[in-house]
């Protein structure tokens, strides 16, 4: 296990120094200057030069990113464009939400797509996994954004049960924390419970089919044992590494959806960098996605091999 | 039912558990700040205010004067004059409480007496100096409206003079913005200054409980030198960017008051919501190619006036802005100076005239190039429409947000669609018509303006200043150096039951010193 953790490791040094290189080649490649938000609309031609030199802008880039990448390797993200607010304050700032409302979709998620999935597989054709079937299809169809707008209408508008906007950390109050989550994580979950009914029932079925399951019922053993000791276990395979896609996929639907709940997350941190061209912001945000995805593809490593002793390394 | 602990184990579940709680509590831990406790008021107590404008800096000097100013900067600090929302050329006092122009070249402040910063020192001469040589030095974005003055010089402790390369009508009003705001010479050097204000505002701000980006708190300083924000209520700013989010936490009881669009207003003023409004913009076309360089037609005045007429522009404001728009022929609003009430309705809609114009410069059909961002599509839509109707193919090409200023100062555009708000022409001149303007990148010169501008500038006789803006716009308008359709308004909806004051201001939000509670908080009331 150690050894898995130490290559996935080392791995990540090249994989943020290309992904570091390549958002920053980006965000200097997107239309619009920093110098027209920062002066606005009456800036002379002096202000615009004196402000580019304080800035460093009209340096070449691999300058430009040779100095950003020559503070970030001695751990100093810099500051915000704008003002003094450390890179790494403003990312822990809305990392929480943006964690939140991830592990809140995938939550509803798996409550709902696994069971569904399970069942389904084990009552092939039955009128249960026709509607199973149908509201997975139903629900991947479903933009996330739009069920959160149509999820606030009467639960935060008409009948006042959970809050429209805002965020409450779990450390402050973890009523409050669920309750501000609870919209947004269920807008998120719906697709991921989709994805995850869909692939369960599949590999159910796949798992129902093999021969050691025929083994297992000729020997005389309860159904039950049959289906949760041998036949589940297996079929995990599978679902976890569509838990694991379906995380990075809610990390990034969790930016839309930030935006409906009006809550201070990476979305809005990212978009409002993106906006106004904050290039240490943006960085940061990349950054730290980036080692999020692969923390949750080293836990998906890890519950691989939790399932399945033949896929631990040796 | 399925149990986690049979797919993975018990050891497994143990794990990913208490990993999964030790890094959500790790990633709750918010910036801790070593700042003194401020007490908390209620929600029932205090202003909660939606913006869509988030908090950049708290340092004013290198601050834009627009919703930043406004929303946060009046808050804490206060200028040495104040702007007066309902005129351009008109300062209000601040912390200086008159002044008076010895000669053309300087100006003498009498500044207010007992006036102390949160952090305890006291305002003089000396401060204001003090301030004005950092903003000179610093160079903010705004340092361009307060160019007129060179020096500062203390006359006595409480009397400061201004030296001006050149009389400056718009100095006073100019330094009512951020460059004008008064910082405790102590925090100076305050690293965290941009983030941690110290002034000498109604109200002092709670970092501690404060998060950049979502909500920030402010308490009223009881130690303010006005006795008239002796009931001034705590006010939390909730930084809101989606429209329809601001709308949500409204009628959901988060907040008590928001900027939104017109969109949003109509379904907020039908929940029970008052609205406020203030003609602050306008929507038109910014003719860059006016010699026809880069569109030959375009250097036809006569075409460009074709534009106007083509356009229904009441329908616009009534599909587009739900009636919160006014159609109008001119950029400066009525009360202000420049504004010409027989330019109002210069153009009609009228497209029997647009297209006899065409027809007058031989043009059966042309197209151009418009670059939009995605929020203006359907006005810029609507305004395609009417366009090609007389045989004008105007072509949307969406751009980036934050792009648009750039593409103004290109050559790649004959006409831009950046939004101004309506500023005093004394710096539009200068930006927008001159001909070494930014936004007239092809260079396109008309020595009636800038002999109209160049005397008004350095006037400071008031009817010269309206006579000759006044001509300046008849020719804007009348040759189509800007295209005007509609003057629009910055709305504003609250709830009428809990607050009062509740008036827009120049930029976008509402003028937050203004508003108070209809029932007073138990603590004020009691002072």
């Amino acid at each position: 296990m150690l050894k898995l953790l130490a290559a996935r490791i080392v791995g990540l040094v090249p994989l943020l120094l290309i992904v570091s290189f390549l958002t920053f080649l980006m965000l200097h490649l997107v239309p619009g200057d920093i110098r027209d938000i920062v002066l606005g609309v009456d800036a002379t031609p002096e202000q615009y030069e004196e402000l580019g030199d304080k800035l460093g802008l009209d340096d070449p880039f691999v300058i430009q990113y040779g100095r950003w990448l020559f503070k970030a390797v001695q751990g100093d993200l810099g500051t915000s464009a704008y003002n003094s607010q450390t890179v790494v304050d403003a990312v822990l700032d809305t990392l929480p939400v943006t964690l939140s409302l991830t592990f809140g979709g995938m939550l509803v998620g798996v409550l709902i797509g696994v069971p569904a999935g399970v069942w389904a597989g084990l009552h092939r054709g039955s009128l249960v996994d026709r509607a199973a079937v149908l509201g997975a299809t139903v629900g991947q169809a479903l933009p996330n954004f739009w069920i959160a707008i149509i999820l606030v209408i009467p639960f935060a508008l008409w009948w006042q049960l959970l809050p429209a906007t805002g965020f409450t950390p779990p450390t402050e109050s973890v009523v409050e924390w669920l309750r501000s989550v609870a919209l947004a994580s269920v807008a998120l979950g719906t697709s991921a419970s989709a994805a995850l009914a869909r692939q369960t029932r599949g590999a159910v079925i796949d798992v129902l089919a093999t021969d050691y399951i025929r083994t297992a019922r000729a020997k005389g053993l309860p159904e039950r044992t049959v289906t949760f000791r041998h036949a589940l276990k297996n079929a995990a395979v599978p679902i976890f590494t569509t838990i694991g896609f379906q995380v990075n996929g809610l990390l990034g639907g969790a930016l839309i959806v930030e935006q409906v709940f009006g809550l201070n997350g990476f979305g809005s941190l990212a978009i409002e960098a993106v906006r106004t061209q904050n290039i240490p912001i943006m960085q940061g945000v990349v950054m730290m996605g980036t080692l999020v995805i692969v923390a949750v593809n080293i836990a998906v490593d890890v519950a691989y091999s939790y399932v399945n002793p033949r896929m631990r390394p040796a | 039912m399925i149990s986690l602990d049979l797919l993975l184990g018990r050891r497994a579940v143990r794990t990913f558990a208490v990993c999964g709680v030790l890094s959500l509590a790790a990633c709750s831990q918010r910036e801790t700040v070593d700042a003194p406790a401020l007490p908390v008021a209620d929600a029932g107590q205090t202003v909660r205010f939606g913006t869509p404008s988030p908090m950049v800096t708290f340092d004013p000097h290198v601050a834009d004067t627009g919703p930043q100013f406004s929303t946060y900067l009046t808050l804490v600090y206060d200028g040495l004059t104040s702007i007066n929302p309902d005129s351009l050329s008109e300062a209000l006092p601040g912390l200086a409480t008159s002044w008076t122009w010895p000669d053309e070249h300087t100006i003498d402040l009498t500044l207010r007496r007992g006036v102390r910063f949160i952090d305890g020192e006291r305002f003089d001469a000396h401060v204001a100096k003090a301030n004005l040589d950092r903003l000179m030095e610093l160079k903010g974005p705004r340092i361009n409206t307060v160019a007129s003055m060179y020096a500062a010089e203390v006359l006595d402790p409480f009397t400061l003079r201004l030296h001006l390369h050149f009389p400056d009508p718009r100095l006073l009003p100019n330094l009512g913005g951020s460059p004008g705001l008064m910082v405790s010479p102590a925090a100076f050097d305050n690293e965290d200054l941009d983030l941690n204000p110290v002034g000498t505002g109604p109200w002092r701000y709670d970092r501690a409980r404060s998060v950049l980006g979502e909500v920030l708190h402010f308490v009223p300083n009881p130690d303010y030198f006005d006795p008239a924000f002796r009931d001034a209520p705590a006010v939390d700013v909730h930084e809101l960017t989606n429209n329809r989010a601001r709308l949500n936490a409204l009628i959901s009881g988060q907040i008590d008051i928001a900027v939104v669009g017109p969109t949003e207003a109509a379904p907020a003023r039908d929940q029970g919501f008052a609205v406020s409004q203030r003609a602050n913009r306008w929507f038109g076309l910014t003719i860059l190619d006016r010699s026809g360089d880069l569109v030959p037609e375009m250097g036809d005045p006569r075409v460009r006036q074709a534009l106007g007429f083509a356009v229904d522009r009441q329908a616009i404001a009534d599909a587009v802005y739900f009636g919160y728009a006014r159609p109008t022929s001119q950029p400066m609003r009525p009360g202000h100076i420049g504004h010409d009430p027989e330019l109002e309705g210069f153009f009609s809609y009228d497209p029997g005239r647009a297209r006899a114009l065409l027809d007058e410069a031989g043009i059966d059909t042309f197209a151009f190039t418009v670059p939009v961002t995605a929020s203006s599509i359907p006005q810029y839509e609507a305004v395609q429409a009417y366009l090609r109707r007389v045989g004008i193919d105007m072509r949307i090409e969406v751009i980036e947000n934050g792009s648009i200023a750039a593409l103004a100062r290109s050559r790649d555009y004959p006409v831009n669609t950046i939004g101004y708000p309506n500023f005093d022409p004394d710096s539009r001149h200068p930006a927008i018509w001159s001909v070494t303007a930014g936004f007239n990148p092809f260079g396109y010169e008309d020595e009636r303006l800038e002999r109209l501008a160049a005397e008004a500038i350095e006037s400071l006789d008031a009817d010269l200043r309206h006579r000759n803006y006044r001509e300046y716009f008849n020719i804007v308008v009348k040759d189509v150096l800007t295209l005007v359709y509609l003057q629009i308004d910055d709305l504003v909806v609250y709830d009428a039951n809990k607050l009062t004051g509740v008036r827009v201001g120049r930029f976008i939000d509402p003028l937050m010193r203004d508003i108070r509670l209809r029932s007073l908080p138990v603590a004020a009331a009691a002072r």
